[in-house]
């Protein structure tokens, strides 16, 4: 900032490339009317939220004054058995969609790698359904999962007895999360292709004149090369999949009973079931804790990569 | 020729995985009640009976009301995302890293958090039961997720560009609606669709802040109907059809943005 040429929005045609580069006070403004909207709407309710964990809110006064409680809520609620089944199933649901979900997206890029007749359509088939709302998705699997719809239908060509797939045990959780790894591997695969598409011909070329098989070339060549894309696809449906909501409510409603509970749906059963705000509150804080400390190591992953 | 017969084969693999739901959401749409119960497969006699029982003027309706509140939400988060998205690939520093770091945070707070908060926020204005209640609603929703994804393509293009402009001397704001803007099209194209799909397709805020049914969504008519006994299976299908059309529709003419965009706003 050593000229003031042209304070404010305009620009003074002679300033010097370096400080054309770095001037943030102009650019900034840009940045207010966004800034000035996610204060009020996001931040504000954000702000609230925590509030609302540190008090003690029910239906008698969510419209009047807060006592403040501190912890105490937040402890009192992390150690119900309410919330240690739901942080196993968030667990084992984000396990299936980020595994399902990037193991899928990774095998179908490299089906679709090399082009051919149908590879364009396939991934456009597929894409759109990564476009189509989770509720649109949902709906149309929690018919296809009935025992008169389509997975069951196709088992009994093979003599298998109708599955409840919605109903049964932990089947319902595992149901839900494939079927939102359905939608996330279009995603993925997308993401592989293009770093698939990126990568040096010559290196591949040059494994193929040496005479690599085509998995040796996959496990030596292509799948170190995948590393930095691996990394950020992880921690990206990471952060998705913690906070995933539609699914389940779509599907299971997240029963049945609370077998398909995670913790985002938890929060949201204890504010709204029984109107408990600040337990729901509570959860909703733990829950972000333990994004937010996955989105730090995804921070620190993408700066690793912007500066490599 | 292993290779060739492997990338058949999986691809093969890949269209019924992802054609056979979608088939099947349509044929379940074009059954009579009986012939769900009894498991035909998709083998039947068609009939647009439930199109006929659910295609009325209510249903019409909602899709204007989905349509408002989709495109109002559009609009409006690019109009605050775009200068955001350029700032934040023009800027360096601590203001970069705090702007990225609340935007992650807001995106990554699951969205029945929330509710309460936004219901005081909307009540104060006045705004429950509005349709721009629940466009500003999304808007805030959503608008993190569109700076994400626009800022890669302000950030591919070249400071040249800019400074080339600046030399010419046009100002500021000129650079950036007049020569950025132009080139980074496609980038802007790519968020809005987003957008728009899942707005059209948001339904937890509609629900709650919205009570007049004439003003209700069509995502309201689904999730709405969803939890209730004895669901008509041929008629929730072909409203989820009809809820389906206008993004096949967009989707038609964006997919090949959304394939080389959303790899690119990903990666970065």
């Amino acid at each position: 900032m050593r000229t003031t040429v042209g304070a404010g929005v305009g620009w003074a045609p002679a300033v010097s490339r370096r400080s054309l580069r770095l001037r943030p006070r102009g650019v900034g403004l840009y940045l207010l009317p966004a800034a000035l909207f996610l204060a009020v709407l996001a931040l504000y309710p954000f702000i609230e939220l925590i509030h609302m964990s540190v008090s003690q809110v029910s239906s008698d006064n969510i419209f009047g004054d807060w006592p403040f409680i501190g912890t105490a809520g937040v402890q009192a609620v992390a150690v119900t058995a309410d919330f240690r089944e739901a942080a196993v199933n968030s667990l084992i649901y984000v396990g299936l969609v980020v595994g399902v979900g990037l193991g899928g997206g990774l095998a179908a890029a490299l089906v679709l790698w090399r082009g051919g007749p149908l590879s364009g359509f396939t991934l456009a088939l597929m894409v759109f359904s990564w476009a189509l709302p989770g509720l649109i998705n949902g709906v149309d699997w929690r018919f296809l999962l009935d025992p008169r719809g389509m997975v069951d239908t196709i088992l009994s060509v093979a003599r298998v007895p109708p599955i409840y797939w919605l109903v049964e045990g932990r089947l319902p959780l595992v149901s839900v999360a494939l079927v939102n790894a359905w939608t996330v591997v279009p995603f993925a695969t997308l993401v592989f292709r293009a770093a698939l598409l990126d990568m040096p011909g010559e290196v591949l070329a040059a494994a193929e004149v040496d005479g690599a098989r085509p998995r040796q070339t996959l496990r030596y060549i292509v799948l170190p090369l995948l590393r930095p894309t691996i990394l950020v696809l992880t921690i990206l449906s990471l952060l998705y999949a913690f906070k995933s909501f539609d699914f389940i409510y779509i599907m299971t409603f997240g029963g049945p009973g609370t077998a398909s509970t995670t913790l985002p749906f938890l929060s949201y059963r204890l504010a709204f079931e029984i109107y408990k705000f600040s337990d729901g509150a509570a959860v909703a804080v733990i829950t972000l804790g333990l994004i937010i400390l996955m989105a730090l190591v995804y921070l620190r992953s993408v700066h690793r990569e912007e500066r490599a | 020729m292993t290779r060739s017969l492997v990338a058949r084969t999986g691809t093969g693999l890949l269209i019924l995985l992802y054609g056979l739901p979608f088939v099947w959401l349509v044929a379940t749409s074009l059954k009579s009640d009986t012939e769900i119960f009894s498991a035909t497969g998709l083998i039947f006699e068609p009939t647009i009976a439930a199109y006929q029982t659910v295609v009325n003027s209510d249903l019409l309706h909602a899709c204007v009301n989905s349509a408002i509140i989709a495109a109002g939400t559009t609009l409006l988060t690019l109009v605050l995302a775009t200068p955001a998205a350029y700032a934040l690939a023009r800027v360096k520093g601590l203001l970069v890293n705090v702007g990225l770091g609340s935007l992650i945070l807001l995106q990554i707070t699951p969205q029945p958090a929330t509710l309460i908060p936004l219901y005081r926020v909307l009540g104060g204005w006045n705004l429950l039961g509005t349709q721009l209640g629940v466009v500003l609603a999304d808007t805030a929703l959503l608008l993190p997720f569109c700076v994400l994804i626009i800022r890669p393509f302000f950030l591919s293009v070249p400071q040249e560009v800019e400074e080339a402009g600046v030399v010419d001397g046009a100002s500021r704001w000129r650079v950036f609606w007049q020569i950025v803007l132009p080139i980074t099209l496609n980038g802007i194209a790519t968020g809005a669709t987003i957008i728009f799909f899942i707005a059209w397709g948001e339904f937890l805020y509609a629900i709650t802040f919205l009570s007049d049914p004439a003003q209700y969504p069509i995502s309201v008519l689904i999730a709405g109907q969803i939890g209730m006994y004895g669901i008509r299976w041929s008629n929730m299908m072909a409203i989820a059809v009809v809820a389906s059309l206008p993004i096949l529709a967009i989707y038609a003419f964006t997919h090949r943005l959304l394939r080389d965009g959303l790899a690119l706003g990903s990666v970065r």
